[in-house]
């Protein structure tokens, strides 16, 4: 009996889990291609590409991490797994706003270092000063 | 049919998408990035190229190696939990490797943009 239950908590926690992951990741890596855009100063193709490269890497992170946590040691009744596979989930989407939070603050730093880096450009002539 | 040898054939199809398909991704993508980074282009092709070949071997001795630490599989859901903890191991080393890949490759930029002085963005 418990068998069955285990395998039913499974059958609801995987692909949850993964639409879960599918939704943030697209919601995300369509609103950063704009960041990225800024970033790179326009050029469209490195931008699209860089964004591509994270997108990759946070599927595969979060399907990794997610897969990894999958076991549930023992379910007694339809009760304990309506809980056990609750409690799961509700750590898989924690886990994944703290994530999508990462990458946000990622995103501002690089726009933060590109502004910084457009104004030593700025200053660079009156740098060129050398000491005989 | 044993369990186990189900969970074998569903480790090796997924291993054998993640390696044949999601390269041609990292590859195509990868190129662009390399040919941003790295100021002498000739060597962008033959890095990319290399890189490939590592996370091919890589993915493929790991998930041959792993195969030996399965345990003897009873039931329908010790297959599925042994099956998804095996591949999200591996899944999750790869998406660590290619993100020090990334930082790795964005720190030489920088490094190379310093000892230049003239970033390669605005040459």
């Amino acid at each position: 009996m418990d068998n069955t239950l285990i395998i039913i908590a499974y059958a609801v926690y995987l692909p949850i889990a993964l639409l879960l992951i599918y939704y943030v990741a697209r919601n995300l890596f369509r609103n950063s291609e704009i960041f990225m855009l800024e970033i790179f100063r326009g050029k469209a193709e490195i931008a699209k590409a860089t964004n591509k490269l994270f997108e990759i890497g946070f599927h595969l992170f979060n399907i990794g991490f997610v897969m990894l946590i999958l076991k549930i040691a023992f379910i007694d009744s339809y009760q304990d797994l309506i809980e056990r596979v609750s409690y799961k989930l509700g750590g898989v989407a924690i886990y994944l706003g703290v994530m999508l939070f990462l990458n946000l603050y990622l995103l501002f730093r690089g726009k933060r270092a590109t502004k910084r880096n457009d104004e030593r450009i700025v200053e660079i002539p009156n740098a060129d000063y050398r000491p005989q | 049919m044993n369990f186990n040898i189900i969970g074998y054939i569903v480790y090796i199809a997924v291993i054998f998408y993640i390696t044949v398909f999601i390269r041609k991704k990292f590859h195509s993508h990868g190129r662009v990035f390399l040919h941003e980074i790295l100021i002498d282009h000739s060597v962008c092709e033959a890095v990319n190229n290399i890189l490939l070949i590592a996370y091919c071997l890589l993915n493929i001795g790991n998930a041959i190696i792993m195969i030996k630490t399965w345990p003897q599989i009873e039931t329908t859901g010790e297959l599925i939990e042994v099956t998804s903890i095996n591949l999200g191991q591996i899944i999750l080393l790869l998406a660590i490797i290619h993100f020090v890949n990334i930082t790795l490759l964005l720190l030489g930029r920088k490094r190379i943009n310093k000892l230049s002085l003239k970033p390669s963005y605005h040459g």
